[in-house]
């Protein structure tokens, strides 16, 4: 203003000035603005129509989120009253379907049928719509249903005209019993006009400077058919966010600048750019007017105004960096007027180095061809002060390309950076100090119900920091209880401006268990809440200490619960702190009798004298101090103990008291008994000993001891263990020692006396605890006279066996004798009988006619005696054979047995028609095979012989199995004995019938009783006189 | 019939004589034609052997009875069986003895019969005809 003011020539050269940047700019606005625009702002562009974006999404996902909460408001209602009619809903609803709000039309459809329709005019026909069955609308009123949740649909053309979206909310009524399942009531539906809520959203608002659409119908997304807007922005480049809708889903919104990328006009947009543009424009005009010289000077005056008063510096230098022109603002810079700046460079006011550095800037906008932003702090000469410079240089050419200089416009930055650097100082404190306090702040809007929130709040969440966030996702970690109680809060303080404090468990994103105190301050504007701001604190760890703290109260309070003991906590003085015991009903035992009161004090005062006298002891020399007393209680007396320590020096004192009684009422009777005891030690007859273990000294002796070892008691305890053994012994004895330790031992040994005598002795002994100390008593039995009869029972018993010895060797002996007499006896008495049967029948053949009848019949009976004798010698002979005969047993099949001895008589089995009948088949015995048949072959004789007579003989062998043997029988149907004579018959020799009427030996039987016998066997007999017999014969297996 | 055993004589070993008498007897019932020696105890019985062996005929057979005074009759055959010459002469003992032990041993020895002597005079002709018969004619004997 000055300049132009005060000359003539200045007004021609800032002209040129113009009319140089005029041409600059004809010639490069292109390369210049489109270049800057793409480069420096598009980025910048983007931003703010995502801010803008951002902001109307706000809206459109509040606008949904209160109708919805309306809707939910009703459902709270229809919860609580199932059967509501349609007058009631309408009373309700009519509240809802309002113009403040976006909502049509509300219907309820229990049981999934359409029932209930608010306002009812004009939705009649709507009334009776079963969703179960109806095509369209199926499908979503049951997502609703199986999810439990609210399910968006829509934008729909509506029946009635119109468009709205649809979202259905399902009912649960509570549970019939507690901890039941909810029951599913039906759907409450709403209508939400489209067009309302766009308008409220501010989609259609003329100065939104952003071409909108929006896509994802039922709540698709991205994927979802366009219902908003030119389809065609989806494909232009868009900035694009997410409207989350209740329920899960969402819709796209995408914008685009009005006048499509690098042509905005918008404010935020002039403002940021204002410098470059005033320049901008002045240029555009500047060359207007010189092309107009008639209305250059008018024109001119205005750009000059305008380039006076801008607050940013504007300069021109040419290629070789001398100033051309500069604004008032620059004069400032270099504290110099235009005129004296002009025909100058930078050397001529700023330091060499600076002004090397301009003119480096200079010559890089020159070689980059196209403008170059930095930022340099720069000191203003006129004043001193500095400031943050954002300058652009952009070069200037003429028309045949040639650099013409180049064009300078700064900005000062300072206060931007500055208030920038001071809020992320600020935030950095906050945010720094709220993580060590675990507070973090937080603020949303009452309209959109979004806000933001700071790190550490995020952090608490578990989430990652963001600018943007919705209230429902902060309430989103919390659960049950705390869930109903924060939004309870929320609620009052939106609606009622009630401010909220509380403490509250949640779950955060990472499901961290966590206890936080969350405040939440309302703020008002115009006497409406409109927004809330707040903090949390994660409290956890306090929290967890409280229960823990609580939870160490009630293990203390267990533990004292289950100990007999009592616990009282004292000052040194002994003022009693805290007492700690089973709970009692004895009110002298009762917390409040102690707590305050000198524990001297509540005890009688004898007592009370020797706790004082502990107290002090402790005092002095700390350690542990044991007192025990008696004191009258509930039950009577009862003996306490009481074990007093201090927790440090000068500390508290913790005595710690037991009801001893019954021990010690057992430490009374236990020193009587040990009087008993030692009566019995003293007094016993026998001799007994205790000594030390480990030392062996004897520690006590008793009076039998003393007179039988004849020791006095002086010299015995005078005596290791060892002094009593035998030099030979004591080797044995030490080595025995040390194995005996918690054994009870007994054993012989030998002991000397006093006067060396030796006994035979029996220790008995075992550990005891004599006077304190481990020990062992033993027990002494004399057993010198035992031994000595035992030695002379051995002996006796030697004597005795060799005598046998003798004995049976001599038998032996005898026995080999009579073998042989036996043998001999037969063999010489065989000898003559042959010669008297061989001479008589020489007799009888040489000198029949001699004899005579008389004579022939007195030799036939002699030879009948030989034969008879022979008979009898042989049977002897068999007999004795028998006895001496070695017996193998091996297994026989006796039905083969029996069968060989049976052929052997077959003739005269045959001859005498005698009916046999054998049954052995399939057993065996364990026998010697000649001994067998000889059995056999005698019980066969046996039974002809005494069947002689029998009317029709019969003879059965049958047998069966036993456990271990096998048992057979020989029956016949002879004559029969007189059981009487059972034992009899196996006798040798023995007959019980005459020899003339059944002729035999008597040897038989006998031969049989003896075989049987020699191979393990039994035999015996059952019969009758006349009634046969049957001979039972065992053999072993 | 074979004619070089016809005038061999047969050495009966009997100490009792009753035993030797009918024993004879029978052997006559059956006109025997051998000649009959007769040892009256063991000692006799082995005094044969140098007899023998200074030349006199080898008897066809030796009848032995095995209870002998002074020479037990099995000794008798173990000093008849060991010696070469004698070894080869079929010994039949002839005795009462049914003893186990006896047999064995008898047979141990080298006896080539054992008979026992029946009591019964009838059957003792019958037993002394059957060793006569076999052993005089239907044997032939080592040359």
């Amino acid at each position: 203003m000055t300049a132009h003011a005060n000359s003539g020539s200045g007004t021609e050269a800032r002209a040129w000035i113009f009319a140089l940047l005029a041409a600059l700019l004809a010639l490069s606005t292109g390369a210049v603005v489109g270049h800057y625009a793409q480069q420096r702002e598009l980025a910048q562009e983007r931003s703010q129509v995502l801010h803008r974006l951002s902001t109307l999404r706000a809206r459109l996902e509040g606008i949904v989120n209160i109708n919805l909460s309306l809707v939910h408001g009703l459902t709270a209602v229809i919860a609580t009253r199932p059967d509501i009619d349609q007058a009631g809903f309408a009373a309700i609803a009519d509240g809802l379907v309002s113009e403040p709000y976006a909502l049509r039309h509300i219907g309820a459809a229990p049981d999934m049928v359409l029932s209930l329709m608010y306002p009812l005019a004009g939705n009649e026909a709507a009334v009776g719509l079963d969703y179960r069955t109806h095509p369209q609308q199926r499908e979503a009123a049951l997502r609703a249903r199986d999810s439990g949740r609210t399910v968006i649909a829509g934008p729909v053309a509506l029946q009635q005209g119109g468009v709205a979206i649809i979202a259905r909310k399902p009912v649960f009524l509570p549970p019939a019993q507690p901890g039941g399942e909810r029951r599913f009531w039906g759907l409450v539906s709403a209508a939400i006009d489209v067009e309302a809520l766009y308008r409220q959203a501010g989609l259609h608002d003329p100065d939104l400077g952003l071409r909108i659409a929006l896509r994802g119908s039922d709540g698709g997304g991205e994927s979802g058919p366009v219902f908003f807007g030119d389809t065609a922005l989806f494909g232009a480049d868009p900035v694009s966010v997410e409207v989350a809708l209740p329920g899960g889903g969402s819709w796209q919104m995408v914008a685009v600048p009005a006048d499509g990328w690098g042509h905005t006009n918008q404010g935020a947009l002039l403002l940021r750019m204002m410098s470059f543009l005033v320049a901008l424009a002045a240029a555009i005009m500047v060359y207007r007017l010189a092309r107009a010289a008639d209305v250059l000077a008018s024109q001119g005056a205005r750009m000059h105004a305008l380039l006076q008063t801008i607050p940013d510096l504007v300069w021109l230098k040419n290629a070789e960096g001398v100033f051309l022109s500069c604004n008032p603002r620059f004069e400032q810079l270099f504290g110099a007027r235009e005129a004296d700046i002009v025909g100058k460079t930078d050397h001529d006011f700023v330091p060499a180095e600076l002004a090397d550095h301009f003119r480096d800037n200079d010559h890089a906008a020159i070689a980059a061809g196209g403008p170059r932003v930095n930022e340099e702090w720069v000191r203003f000469a006129s004043d001193g002060h500095r400031e943050l410079l954002e300058t652009i240089k952009t070069p200037v050419y003429d028309e045949r390309g040639g650099v013409l200089g180049v064009l300078g416009i700064a900005r000062d930055i300072t206060r931007r950076t500055l208030d920038a650097a001071a809020l992320r100082r600020q935030k950095d404190l906050l945010d720094r100090t709220g993580h060590l306090a675990k507070v973090g702040g937080w603020a949303f809007d009452v309209a959109t119900m979004r806000g933001s929130w700071t790190d550490e709040t995020a952090r608490i969440y578990d989430l990652e920091p963001e600018p943007d966030v919705d209230v429902a996702q902060g309430l989103g970690c919390f659960h049950g209880e705390s869930r109903r109680a924060i939004e309870q809060a929320v609620r009052d303080a939106i609606d009622s401006g009630r401010a909220y404090d509380l403490e509250l468990e949640f779950r955060s994103a990472k499901g961290v268990k966590k206890w936080v105190r969350t405040i939440g301050l309302p703020v008002l504007e115009d006497g409406k809440v409109v927004r809330v701001e707040g903090a949390i604190q994660d409290v956890t760890e306090l929290k967890l200490a409280e229960v823990k703290a609580r939870h160490g109260e009630l293990v203390l309070d267990s533990v004292f619960q289950a100990l007999p003991d009592q616990f009282f906590l004292m000052d040194p003085d002994g003022t009693i702190r805290d007492y700690r015991a089973q709970r009692s009903t004895d009110p002298y035992l009762l917390r409040e009798a102690f707590l305050g009161k000198r524990m001297q004090d509540v005890l009688p005062a004898d007592i009370g004298e020797r706790v004082q006298s502990s107290l002090a002891e402790i005092g002095e020399r700390g350690g542990l101090v044991t007192c025990e007393y008696d004191l009258p209680t509930v039950d009577g007396t009862s003996h306490f103990e009481a074990r007093l320590t201090r927790l440090a020096e000068e500390g508290p004192v913790v005595a710690v008291v037991r009801d001893i009684s019954g021990e010690y009422r057992s430490r009374l009777s236990l020193s009587a008994s040990e009087a008993r005891h030692r009566q019995l030690f003293e007094r016993n007859p026998a001799p007994m000993l205790v000594y030390a273990p480990d030392s062996l000294r004897l520690l006590a002796v008793n009076e039998a001891f003393t007179a039988h070892y004849r020791y006095s008691r002086e010299e015995a305890l005078a005596l290791n263990l060892p002094d009593l053994y035998p030099p030979a012994d004591k080797q044995s004895l030490i080595d025995l020692l040390g194995r005996l330790a918690g054994l009870a031992y007994v054993g012989e040994w030998r002991h000397l006396r006093k006067d060396g005598s030796v006994i035979m002795i029996e220790a008995r002994s075992h550990d005891l605890c004599y006077e304190g100390h481990a020990a062992r008593v033993a027990v002494i039995t004399d057993i010198t006279e035992r031994k000595r009869m035992e030695d002379e029972i051995r002996q006796l018993n030697a004597d005795l066996e060799e005598k046998v010895g003798r004995r049976t060797a001599e038998l032996a002996a005898a026995n080999k004798e009579l073998q042989t007499f036996t043998y001999s006896v037969s063999h010489d008495l065989k000898a003559p009988l042959r010669g008297i049967d061989g001479y008589s029948r020489l007799l009888l053949d040489g000198h029949y006619a001699e004899l005579g009848e008389e004579g022939r019949l007195f030799l036939d009976n002699v030879r009948r005696g030989v034969a008879h004798m022979a008979r009898l010698i042989d049977d002897l002979l068999a007999y004795s054979r028998l006895e001496r005969a070695s017996v193998h047993g091996q297994t026989l099949d006796l039905s083969q047995a029996a069968g060989m001895v049976l052929d052997d008589r077959r003739a005269e089995l045959q001859a005498r028609g005698i009916g046999v009948k054998i049954d052995l088949s399939g057993l065996s015995a364990c026998a010697d095979p000649e001994g067998l048949k000889m059995v056999l072959r005698n019980l066969v004789d046996n039974a002809l012989k005494f069947t002689r007579d029998s009317r029709s003989p019969t003879l059965a062998i049958s047998g069966c199995r036993t456990e271990k043997s096998v048992l057979l029988a020989i029956k016949d149907n002879g004559i029969g004995f007189d059981m009487r004579f059972h034992d009899r018959i196996f006798e040798i020799f023995q007959r019980l019938q005459r020899a003339e009427d059944y002729p035999g030996t008597g040897v038989g039987l006998a031969i049989v009783h003896k075989a049987v016998q020699r191979m393990g066997g039994r035999v015996w007999a059952e019969s009758q006189p006349g009634q046969g017999a049957t001979f039972y014969l065992e053999l072993p297996r | 019939m074979n004619v070089g055993t016809l005038n061999r004589p047969i050495l009966l070993v009997e100490d009792n004589l009753a035993d030797v008498d009918l024993t004879l007897r029978a052997f006559a019932r059956r006109q025997l034609a051998n000649p009959v020696q007769v040892a009256r105890d063991g000692e006799e019985a082995v005094d044969w052997i140098p007899r023998w062996e200074a030349g006199e005929t080898l008897p066809l057979l030796i009848l032995l009875d095995l209870k002998l005074p002074r020479i037990d009759g099995l000794e008798v055959l173990a000093r008849l069986k060991s010696h070469s010459l004698t070894r080869k002469i079929p010994v039949v003992v002839l005795t009462t003895s049914e003893e186990d032990k006896d047999i064995e041993s008898a047979y141990s020895l080298g006896a080539n019969s054992y008979i026992l002597k029946p009591v019964d005079f009838v059957k003792f002709v019958d037993v002394a005809a059957q060793v006569e018969m076999y052993w005089c004619m239907v044997n032939t004997p080592p040359r």
